[in-house]
Parts: structure tokens; sequence; C-alpha cells
């Protein structure tokens, strides 16, 4: 066979290929459809966070993202520290103990309340405080909270 | 003609009409666009993905579309790109590669239910698969698409001068493949 020169070889110029190139019978009727089902998909994909982390997303899009799962993460541990099963007047009350003073609180809340609502290290921390507090030491204190209110008083007539 | 399509989409994109821009231009260059990435790829197959990746690319971007070229060479270009990187991640997976010594191509392409043309075709394509990619393209878009430099130079923002020597150098390569591969032409004539 004689060398064949490649521009011999018959081109579909309507096509613009090779002649021979075929396409599915009515191809170019369906892509159309095809394209538009991927963008409406798309447009609805856009209405719901997605939570899946792809290669195409741009760090505009994660930060969407990252503060969704933060604000999962803080309100599921508000509602664990909430669903301790203690009722909240309770942890109010517990609040109150923190704050005010912890040894000054257990002369007024029931013992049977502190043991079943704090923990043994502060239990233990109560017992060491209230070991150093006797009625003497009590009337101790008040005298001298009086003293130096009258010192007070005293200083103010002059 | 197309000068005033181009006006058309460019109008209806000014008028943020993104839909019915995107629709003109799918009816008016999904063929072209076909043929052209179907050139590059060969297989149908893997030219109706590449046009699907091509066209969302082209409604994803449309509303940045600046109009500084025709809206036809911006499309031609996103499609262009999309079908070289088809074909660098196929050479990467090795699936069929281009580069393949064992006319991989044409055999494939002979028993290709889209594909009726003869053997001589089939080595035609198989030449112009061993051609570098970027030589391919210039290639394809001369000869068989056969646009004009200038448009080239447009869509591929290379020198018409830098793509005159491309192509030269491409039809040199193929006249050689062809030469060399005339036998094994015969073998699957036969």
């Amino acid at each position: 066979m004689h060398e064949k020169d490649f521009k011999d070889i018959p081109r579909n110029k309507a096509q613009g290929s090779i002649e021979g190139m075929k396409v599915p019978e009515g191809y170019f009727d369906t892509v159309d459809r095809q394209i538009w089902d991927v963008i409406h998909r798309e447009k609805l994909e856009d209405k719901v966070l997605p939570l899946n982390f792809s290669n195409h997303d741009s760090y505009s899009q994660i930060w969407p993202k990252l503060a969704v799962a933060a604000t999962l993460i803080m309100a599921f541990f508000s509602v664990v520290t909430n669903f301790s099963g203690k009722d909240s007047e309770l942890i109010q009350a517990e609040h109150y103990v923190y704050e005010v003073n912890l040894e000054d609180a257990s002369l007024f809340v029931d013992d049977e309340l502190l043991a079943d609502n704090l923990s043994l290290a502060e239990l233990e921390m109560l017992e060491v405080a209230n070991k150093y507090v006797s009625s003497d030491e009590i009337m101790e204190y008040l005298k001298e909270e009086s003293m130096s209110e009258y010192m007070l008083i005293e200083n103010l007539n002059f | 003609m197309s000068d005033i399509l181009d006006h058309e989409i460019k109008e209806l994109l000014q008028q943020n009409r993104l839909e019915q821009a995107f629709e003109l231009v799918m009816n008016s260059y999904k063929e072209r666009l076909y043929w052209h990435i179907r050139n590059m790829v060969v297989f149908h197959e893997d030219a109706d993905d590449v046009l699907q990746n091509s066209l969302i690319k082209i409604w994803r971007n449309l509303s940045n579309f600046e109009g500084r070229s025709k809206v036809y060479s911006w499309c031609y270009r996103i499609a262009s790109n999309e079908a070289l990187n088809f074909l660098e991640k196929r050479k990467r997976k090795k699936l069929t590669s281009l580069d393949d010594d064992n006319h991989s191509i044409s055999n494939a392409l002979i028993a290709d239910e889209y594909f009726d043309g003869d053997a001589a075709s089939a080595i035609l394509l198989e030449a112009v698969g061993s051609l570098p990619e970027k030589q391919r393209q210039v290639f394809n878009m001369k000869y068989f698409e056969d646009l004009k430099y200038s448009e080239i130079s447009e869509i591929l923002q290379l020198s018409e001068g830098g793509l005159k020597a491309s192509y030269h150098h491409a039809v040199k390569k193929i006249e050689e493949f062809v030469r060399i591969n005339h036998e094994q032409l015969n073998h699957l004539k036969n």
C-alpha cells in the first residue's frame, strides 16, 4: 500500500472533526436538560448548609460551617451541664455558695443537702473549715466586729 | 452572525439575565464545544463528561465574565482547559494512555460504537494523540475545526507566529507518524 497522506483522510467539516466520529441519537437535545438539572440541584443544595468538607470548598464556605459546628458544640455542653439532674434553683444556690463563702454557707445550709450536692473534696474543705469554728470563736468574732463599729463611731465624734 | 449572537449574550449579561444568557450560550455553542472536546479526548463518553463539566463551569463563572473577549472564545478556552485537565488525569491514571506504543487508541476506536471511520482515520487520531497536548490543541483547531490563526490566538492567548510554528511542527510529526505506521494501517485494514 502506498504511503498515505493524512490530508487524504476525510474530515467532517460540519462537525469539525474526522469523518466517522458519531454521537448517540438525540444527544445534543438531552445535554441542555442534564445541565439544567445539575444547576437546579446545586441551587437547592446552596440553600442547605452542607456539613461535608470537599476539596472544592473555598475558605469562604468553610467559615460558616465552622460557626455552625462551634454553635452545636456549645449547645451540646450547655445541655450536658444543665442536664446533670439538678434542679435549676439548686444550681443557683450552688453558685451562690461558691460566690459567698463556702464556710459561711455551710452554717446555714442543711448538712444533708450539702452532702448530696457537693463533691467529696469540697465537703472535706468544709469539714476542715468548720473544725476551727467553735461557738467561742464565733462570739469573739462578733465582739471584734462590734468593737470596730464602736471605734468607728468614736472617730466620727471628733 | 456570530457578532450579533455575541452582542446579544453580552446584553443579557449586562441586564443580569443569567439564565437566559446561559440558555443562549448552550444552544449556540454546545455542539462546537463538544466537537472541540471530542477531538482532544477522542471517545464520546469522555467528551460527554468534559462537555458537561465545561458547561457547568461556564454557568458558574458567567456572572464574572467581563466581556473583554468574545463569549465564544471564553467558552472555548474553558472547554480547552477542561479537556487538557481530563487528559492529564487520564495520563496519570494510565487507563488509556495516548502515549501508548501499542496502538491502543486506534484499536479502541475501531471497536468503539461511536466511531465508524476506517483504519486510516483511527491511525490519524492516534497520530494526533501522540502530539504534546498544546500542539494537539492547535492542530485540531486549525485542521479539523478550520479556525483562523487570529481566532485561535484569541482563544489560547498565544501569538499567531507561535501558533503557526506549533501547527507546522504538528503537521510534520503527524506525517511522520502516518508514514511509519502505514504497515500497521494495512494490518488494521485486513
